[in-house]
């Protein structure tokens, strides 16, 4: 039988059960390869275990990629007093000599790639830093994949994998239906297409790639639980050390720290005045324009204030 | 005894330091809980967060365990609840009474030095031990205004008859040695001389103020000169697991606590 072959009803009789069949086992498979992606039993960072400051920006980094990580290093370099923000402008100071003696090599990586004493849009100081970061960036990366927290490359690849074949087999058969409706002057394919709608939507929420492990969406959850008393001193008012603000930006978002607030502002989007003809929120070199910022998500609810990420997409 | 855990110095837990103790973790040795704070599964969860970072020890002040009318059933499954969570090496409860006739009085309320009380408290221990199945209990000796008529035996022989017809260790808090020696005028040594040391486990430390003529354990201020002498005293003469430097109110840096808590540290070093 060549489901193409079916007349109207018949397919959408035979689709629908098929679609929800092949997106119940596709679903399935995701949750057991979610779940085998184990963490070695000697692993560093475990739910349970409290991290060092110094780990601030692999945490930033589980929780929202390299953006994430990156706004956490400028934030620990505002922190003391090596970075000013003003305007949404970021500005490398002078700063105590002290301060710049204790810096561990991504955060004095980072400093070095803004000039002293000039400013930078936000935007573009995220950029300079994150290109001279790199490798710290990918060592962190890599760490956290060996840590069983970030998904290993390969596994990323079996996730996408599962959800092209399943987005074919799902997706590609409704619009190999509707060509071969079209090619036969059909125009009656209202109901494919909604269902080729629900299907694709239902595709991308269930089998997303995840961009933690399970261990890792574990150690991130305790880490917010755990932490609430760093998160209350800074709402009450205490400014806490540089470190003390990196690792609350790390594990909530830049927005935990009143100190911090300026700089994750400075990433927001800037919104068009209202009834202007200018173009989409994310087209002003926001955070979007680093393609990854919005990515996790998680930018949004821990480093952003406003709703300036629900106009990337992500 | 032998199977209790060395613990080292550390402090009494309060809300307002839950970032400074996760932070100087490595600092502290122990962190002593009450709880009779601890509220629901969060005030629970809480507490396990807590002892994710220090160990933790459980220290009650509400089971009255001096109470002639017996213990709290909901209080005890309450004690047993949060022992059951935070698995600590051992309890500890004050050798007083808090409730009487069903009523709060809302602190610790010394009894009189007699074989009836002696045999009210070990009564209640009792039933305590028995829901605490197996684990170690420490009983405190607390500060009194003054003492109360009807003593068949001395305040040391009070302590002593509880722990042996109890078999429970003794939770010395010095600075209420020093403020009964103060407003009682004896010698803190000879009372210490006269305690079973060899049941001494756990050294409370605080620093109180005078009020009205009378020393009070207020909990308040640093540990004084005179309270540090007496665990140097103390600590080569027993086997201490665990000193606590207690602070509830006029709550100072946590830095300060914690060069008190270096300083016990240094005490217990030098001794072992």
């Amino acid at each position: 039988m060549n489901p193409l072959d079916l007349t109207g009803p018949e397919f959408l009789g035979f689709y629908l059960p098929y679609g929800l069949c092949i997106l119940a086992l596709a679903w399935l498979v995701r949750a057991l390869l979610y779940r085998s992606m184990g963490a070695p039993p000697d692993a560093r960072w475990t739910a349970g275990t409290y991290p060092l400051e110094g780990d601030a920006y692999a945490i930033a980094f589980l929780r929202g990629g390299a953006p994430e990580a990156v706004r956490t290093v400028l934030g620990r370099l505002v922190g003391a007093e090596l970075l000013s923000v003003k305007d949404n402008q970021v500005r490398a100071l002078g700063g105590p000599q002290s301060q710049a003696a204790q810096l561990e090599p991504i955060e004095s990586t980072a400093w070095s790639a803004l000039k002293p004493e000039v400013s930078y849009r936000a935007v573009e100081a995220e950029e300079r830093v994150y290109s001279a970061t790199a490798t710290h960036l990918r060592e962190i990366e890599e760490e956290l994949a060996r840590q069983g927290l970030l998904p290993a490359h390969g596994w990323k690849s079996v996730f996408q994998a599962l959800l092209g074949l399943t987005g074919l087999a799902v997706v590609g058969l409704g619009l190999a239906k509707l060509l071969v409706a079209f090619s036969r002057g059909k125009s009656n394919v209202g109901f494919l297409i909604l269902l080729l709608i629900g299907f694709g939507f239902a595709v991308v929420r269930l089998l997303p790639v995840p961009r933690q492990t399970r261990a890792g969406q574990r150690y991130l959850d305790w880490l917010q639980e755990s932490h609430r008393g760093l998160f209350q001193m800074f709402t009450s008012g205490h400014r806490g050390g540089a470190g003390e603000m990196a690792l609350a930006a790390g594990i909530y978002g830049l927005a935990a720290v009143p100190d911090l607030i300026p700089l994750g502002a400075a990433f927001q989007p800037v919104r068009p005045a209202q009834g202007s003809s200018g173009s989409s929120s994310c087209s002003s070199g926001s955070s979007c324009s680093s393609g990854s910022s919005c990515s996790s998500g998680s930018s949004c609810g821990g480093g952003c204030g406003g709703g300036g990420c629900g106009g990337c997409g992500g | 005894m032998a199977d209790l855990p060395f613990l080292g110095a550390g402090v009494s837990y309060r809300d307002a330091w839950r970032w400074e103790v996760i932070r100087h973790r490595d600092d502290l040795g122990v962190v002593e809980c009450i709880p009779d704070d601890v509220t629901g599964a969060a005030g629970l969860r809480e507490l396990v967060l807590i002892r994710q970072a220090v160990p933790v020890i459980l220290h009650g002040i509400g089971l009255s365990l001096g109470s002639a009318e017996g213990l709290d059933p909901e209080r005890v499954r309450h004690v047993a609840r949060v022992v059951e969570a935070v698995e600590p090496p051992w309890f500890s409860e004050h050798i007083a009474f808090t409730r009487a006739g069903g009523v709060e009085i809302g602190h610790l309320a010394p009894l009189p030095f007699t074989r009836e009380a002696v045999a009210a408290v070990a009564a209640n221990v009792r039933e305590l031990q028995a829901a605490l199945t197996g684990l170690p209990l420490l009983l405190e000796n607390i500060a009194y205004p003054f003492p109360l008529p009807g003593a068949e035996m001395t305040e040391a022989g009070f302590v002593r008859a509880i722990l042996e017809e109890t078999g429970a260790f003794l939770l010395l808090d010095l600075e209420n040695v020093h403020a009964n020696a103060l407003n009682h005028g004896y010698d803190p040594i000879d009372y210490l001389e006269s305690l079973p040391l060899d049941r001494v486990i756990e050294i409370h430390l605080a620093g109180g103020l005078w009020q009205e003529g009378q020393y009070m354990d207020t909990h308040t201020r640093s540990v004084p000169e005179e309270s540090w002498k007496l665990l140097e005293w103390l600590v080569p003469r027993s086997d201490v697991r665990a000193v606590i430097i207690e602070r509830d109110d006029d709550l100072p840096p946590f830095g300060d606590l914690l060069a008190e808590v270096r300083r016990a540290e240094g005490c217990l070093r030098v001794a072992s």
